[in-house]
């Protein structure tokens, strides 16, 4: 799982190191500045053929670049920082991403909430549902209830 | 003393919630001393909620909140009535309480245009994965929009897509997909591009 605001901050550190403007990279990869500057906020990344070309131009390994040899860290309480929102939900249900739900369950929009909580209904991902279950709107604990009922 | 309407909702009787229901939908907040449809919706029958849900939704009032609490059999006269035109309502926030027949039927509309006034981002994250593998793939196939797809489909279809890429079929949008893909895939789609690009280099 790439880590977006971290290869942000490396593509940045690079630039700043090399002492080239945004301008310059933007330049030497036909790219537009606002381009390189969403790369650097963690917005976007850059294409494949853009990304090797970086990797010349900074004399580090594509890996380095995507910071892949680091281990993603999510920062508990900002679960969704440098990350697409629905991706990190997804790696979450998919249980490649280890989270204390109960605890982390208040940074879900409402949307989010019900995504997990029909994934919990479906038996698909699993919780500790007493904890989570004093976390819940009235709603959202009937959500859950629901299939208990038809247990 | 000041005694909270919340905490006596337990022991309201059902002429007692009847009454205060119909405060709450007098009044111009859409609550009564604290307490919203959705705070009583608990304590009502099946058949009670139902009557209530529908009604809110008729008038545009709130039956978001109820929907936790209406039986299943609503759902579909619900879904088809808003198909035909006839219910002018956001569905987001009820597309949780639908089954996947109805999220399918709902989906296949918006994937084909038939349904404008519900957006793909917002259906997505109920839809099956097979389902939205199958819309993604065609839609690949077709040239068209796939970002919104893309934090949804599993890492097994986006691997089948790196080793095509990887076997020459360069018009795999990989720049879009490679941020999803897992990190052995992303290494070996870099791996493929450098060779790829080297002996152009070397020409040169």
């Amino acid at each position: 799982m790439l880590d977006f605001m971290a290869i942000g901050n490396k593509i940045r550190d690079l630039r700043v190191e090399h002492r080239f403007s945004q301008d310059r990279i933007a330049e030497m990869l036909y790219v537009s500045r606002q381009a390189v500057s969403r790369w650097e906020m963690g917005q976007t990344l850059p294409s494949v053929d853009n990304l090797i070309e970086l990797s010349k131009i900074f004399h580090l390994s594509f890996e380095e670049i995507l910071c892949m040899n680091k281990v993603v860290t999510m920062d508990p309480s900002n679960l969704f920082l440098g990350h697409d929102r629905m991706f990190v939900v997804k790696k979450i249900l998919d249980g490649s991403l280890k989270v204390n739900l109960p605890d982390v369950f208040y940074q879900f929009s409402n949307a989010e909430r019900i995504i997990v909580l029909k994934a919990i209904e479906n038996g698909t991902y699993r919780t500790d549902n007493n904890r989570l279950w004093v976390k819940l709107m009235p709603e959202e604990q009937k959500l859950l209830q629901k299939k208990d009922d038809e247990k | 003393m000041k005694i909270s309407m919340m905490n006596m909702l337990p022991f309201l009787s059902d002429k007692e919630l009847e009454e205060l229901i119909k405060k709450v939908q007098e009044s111009e907040t859409g609550e009564f001393q604290g307490v919203s449809l959705g705070r009583v919706a608990p304590f009502l029958e099946e058949e009670r909620a139902n009557a209530l849900f529908l009604a809110e939704i008729e008038k545009g009032g709130s039956f978001i909140a109820l929907a936790p609490f209406v039986s299943d059999s609503l759902w579909p006269a619900i879904v088809e009535k808003y198909l035909a035109g006839n219910l002018k309502i956001n569905l987001v926030p009820l597309l949780p309480f639908m089954d996947d027949g109805m999220i399918d039927e709902l989906f296949a509309k918006v994937c084909d245009g038939a349904l404008t006034s519900l957006d793909l981002l917002s259906i997505l994250p109920f839809v099956k994965e097979d389902k939205v593998e199958e819309q993604f793939l065609t839609r690949l196939q077709n040239g068209q929009e796939i970002t919104p797809f893309l934090p949804f489909v599993s890492e097994p279809c986006l691997h089948r897509l790196a080793e095509e890429y990887c076997g020459g079929k360069s018009e795999i949008e990989i720049d879009l997909m490679y941020p999803f893909m897992s990190e052995s895939d992303i290494r070996m789609i870099f791996q493929y591009a450098m060779k790829e690009t080297e002996p152009q280099e070397k020409k040169e």
